[in-house]
């Protein structure tokens, strides 16, 4: 920033001043006054002027350019996949699309949707839990039978979705996103359908195949993949 | 021309004392936010087990801490007020200067009034004046920042899910949203790293950045800018900062601001930092923003789907650069730009506010969210019931999921209330939960059993009949029998429980041991068989007029409970109405939720 300022504030030809070490706010002056006449001479001030730029550029340049990299490797958490078992961006979303968890039992189920929990392992940073509740979903038998499960993570902005009895639709009680027994968006800002998940029931048991997406998207894209 | 000169002359001064005190409040405020913050900081912790238990801990045992933090929370507002109306007024002061500098400098202006030869101080604004104004912007920023930041950590229901919305909006952006969602929330699910970048943030980060703008910013107030011909006494007033800490920095006035903040913060009766129920993944909460957001939310609203977030972040963008830029677009303004400067900042607040008043008038019509915050509310109320004995290590959530009033409750409306009613909510197919298996339940069932409260709306093949010809004097010894029978098992339940029911608050549910009906109710036995056993299975016997009505062995206690809900068939035989509720909970659900009904027999 004070490089940068002093860069922008000099004149070209003159002002030597800002090298003898005093601080460049104070130091760099645009009037003519204060030409190399008043300074002793301590080497050729155009290519010591031309030096610094350069350097002061440079030096910018490799900050940005190498910036981002640095960032995005150091500041942001779980880069490096532990060298057993899924990375913790796995495991905690269940990307994983062969994750099929057992949610219920089918004699629950009816033409109203209930709301029931996906419980399985969950990493958060250097934490492993087992039973955890990963999240949720709606299941129901439509009228022909077949179960329907959505998942209750609201496509828009990640609330949960709730189930408004009376009206018979889903709701978002964040920003109000209305949304048909089978997922279609009735009204409100939502993107997309609620995220459909497959389920079947077997063994007398509800299954379902749990993933999560990613908000704001009209497509559904999977959580943890890039 | 000159009429505008002289009118705007005369403000200056006072306007400057103005601009002073508000950057003399705004390091008041500062200062007491850092004070504050000191003291909080030794018992908050972030952790997801601890966030919400030391607040609570923190409003509930330390002295005047709910104090502490009320000032904590309330002064961050106040800040970010004062910051908005120092901007303010130092973009004034900007525009009119730039207004008078801009004028032709041979005008005739009386001595001492304008600085008249200061062109190439003037001249010189755009670069030193607009780095200081960007210094004070981003010190905006970061308040605004820390603010947020600061209001995830208790890490409430309402932190919880107003951090879900805005992390996702984040990831929405272009290029840059996976990259900041990445850093900020750690992972794809919020929980621990998310906590603690936040506070990392609140405490360090976004602090340490303010400290440097505002090292920067008086650096750049402080020195006089070098320029030849200006008087001495001139420069104070051409310095565009002055106001930042450059005199005294005990403005009376400032003072006396500052106490009237925090008086009225202390003096506020319901306290300024609310804590909600603990965050809670698995629970839907309405989230909405807080005040200073609540006008982007509006936006939002009335914004169509595929424009909102053009609404959430270009337009706010978009009036960020312009108020970055204003400096400049002033100093290009003809003379009346103090007006129009007067009418841009006008908008600036009044068109925010509105948004923000409509936003506010919509919740307050909204039925579903008043129904939905009320049960939040009554959360809260237990989870701060509970957690004032000792929240346990596993933190506010595997409190509540073991407390029968929560998470029983909760698991009898996912599950019961299709049939079950309980205090007038859920429908009428079976017996109501209300004071079931309690000592009143049991006699006033024996004498009609057909009520609705009880099998009338069960449509059994066979009803049982009124006992009201026994009278009292066989009914109530029958009745304690009954009892006693499911006071067999009773559990020991947690303290917190018999300390602090919602609803309960019995002497004979501290007093419940197991007891042995048959010894205790020895002289009983022979009526109970008599009167009962005919129709009733027994101890596998009894029903001799085939009857098949329900098996009475340990009626109403735990173990019965189980049996009724896991395998009602074994009770009621042909009878049975009720599906089986196998596999539908684990075992501590299915625990918790047979204690709730157990608890209902403590009226």
């Amino acid at each position: 920033m004070m490089g940068f300022e002093s860069y922008m504030d000099t004149d070209p030809k003159p002002s030597s001043a800002p090298i003898s070490g005093s601080s460049p706010s104070s130091a760099p002056s645009s009037t003519p006054r204060s030409g190399s006449a008043g300074v002793p001479p301590t080497g050729d001030p155009g290519r010591r002027h031309a030096l610094r730029v350069i350097g002061t550029v440079g030096a910018g340049a490799c900050v940005a350019a190498t910036a981002p990299w640095v960032a995005g490797h150091v500041l942001a958490p779980g880069n490096r996949p532990s060298s057993r078992g899924p990375s913790a961006q796995n495991a905690s979303s269940h990307g994983a699309a062969t994750s099929e968890f057992v949610v219920g039992a089918a004699g629950q189920l009816s033409e109203t949707p209930l709301l029931l929990a996906v419980v399985g392992d969950q990493v958060d940073g250097w934490t492993r839990a087992t039973e955890q509740v990963l999240g949720h979903v709606w299941v129901r038998k439509n009228n022909q039978g077949e179960v329907q499960a959505l998942n209750a993570e609201c496509p828009h902005l990640g609330c949960r979705i709730g189930f408004q009895k009376q009206r018979g639709h889903f709701q978002c009680p964040c920003h109000e996103s209305a949304f048909g027994l089978d997922g279609t968006v009735l009204e409100g800002p939502s993107p997309r359908p609620l995220d459909s998940l497959h389920a079947r029931v077997h063994g007398g048991k509800v299954r379902v195949q749990f993933k999560r997406f990613q908000t704001q998207t009209s497509e559904k894209v999977p959580l943890g993949t890039p | 021309m000159s009429s505008d000169s002289t009118n705007t002359a005369p403000c200056v001064a006072p306007w400057l004392e103005v601009q002073r005190s508000a950057g003399r409040l705004c390091l008041w405020l500062l200062g007491l936010e850092a004070l504050t913050g000191m003291v909080l900081g030794l018992t908050y912790t972030p952790s997801l087990e601890h966030a919400w238990s030391s607040v609570y801990y923190i409003q509930d045992r330390m002295t005047f801490g709910a104090r502490v933090r009320d000032v904590h929370r309330l002064t961050g507002d106040a800040l970010l007020l004062a910051c908005a109306v120092y901007a303010g007024l130092f973009l004034c002061r900007a525009g009119t200067r730039k207004n008078a500098a801009a004028k032709p400098p041979t005008g005739q202006r009386p001595a001492g009034q304008r600085p008249t030869g200061q062109r190439p101080v003037g001249q010189r604004f755009p670069w030193r004046g607009l780095v200081l104004w960007w210094a004070l912007l981003g010190i905006g920023a970061l308040v605004l920042g820390m603010e947020i930041s600061g209001l995830r950590l208790p890490w409430d229901q309402t932190s919880y899910w107003a951090l879900t919305v805005e992390m996702n909006l984040a990831r929405a952006l272009p290029v840059v949203g996976p990259f900041i969602h990445r850093v900020v929330a750690g992972a794809d699910t919020l929980g621990q790293l998310a906590l603690t970048r936040l506070y990392a943030a609140h405490v360090l980060i976004l602090p340490a950045m303010a400290a440097l703008l505002l090292a920067l910013a008086k650096k750049l107030t402080s020195q006089p800018q070098a320029a030849p011909g200006v008087a001495s006494h001139e420069k104070s007033a051409t310095n565009q900062g002055t106001a930042l800490g450059k005199t005294a920095p005990f403005g009376a006035e400032t003072l006396v601001v500052l106490a009237f903040i925090i008086g009225a913060i202390l003096w506020s009766v319901n306290g300024g930092a609310p804590l909600g129920a603990p965050a809670d993944p698995a629970r839907t909460f309405p989230a909405r923003p807080e005040w200073f957001i609540r006008p982007l939310y509006k936006l939002r609203e009335l914004a169509p789907p595929a424009l909102e977030l053009v609404a959430v972040f270009v337009i706010p963008g978009l009036l960020g650069a312009i108020l970055a830029m204003f400096p400049l677009v002033l100093r290009r303004l003809p003379a009346h730009s103090r007006k129009w400067a007067l009418i841009l900042g006008a908008t600036f607040v009044a068109l925010p506010a509105t948004l923000a008043w409509a936003s506010l008038k919509d919740d307050a019509e909204n039925q579903d969210l008043q129904v939905a915050l009320a049960e939040d509310q009554q959360r809260e109320t237990r989870a701060k019931e509970l957690a004032h004995l000792g929240v346990p290590p596993g933190g506010p959530l595997v409190m509540l999921a073991r407390d029968p009033m929560t998470r029983g409750r909760e698991l009898y409306e996912q599950s019961c209330m299709g049939c079950h009613m309980y205090q007038g909510r859920g429908e009428r197919k079976a017996p109501d939960i209300d004071g079931l298996m309690s000592r009143g339940w049991i006699l006033d069932m024996l004498k009609d059993p057909t009520h609705d409260r009880f099998f009338g709306k069960a449509d059994l093949d066979d009803d049982m009949p009124s006992q009201s010809k026994l009278g009292e004097a066989n009914l109530i010894p029958i009745r304690d029998f009954l009892y006693a029978l499911g006071q067999q098992d009773a559990p020991k339940f947690d303290r917190t429980i018999v300390d602090n029911p919602i609803q309960t608050q019995s002497a004979e549910l501290q007093e419940s041991k197991p007891i042995h009906p048959e010894v205790a109710f020895a002289d009983v036995v022979p009526l109970f068989e008599a009167k009962c056993v005919s129709c009733h299975e027994w101890k596998d016997e009894g029903d001799f007029l085939g009857m098949g009505a329900p098996d009475l062995t340990d009626y109403g206690s735990m173990a019965w409970l189980r049996t009724q809900v896991l395998d009602p068939e074994h009770i009621y035989g042909d009878l049975n109405k009720m599906p089986a509720f196998q596999e539908t909970w684990n075992e501590q659900d299915l625990n918790v939720l047979l204690q709730f009904v157990y608890l209902q027999r403590y009226p």
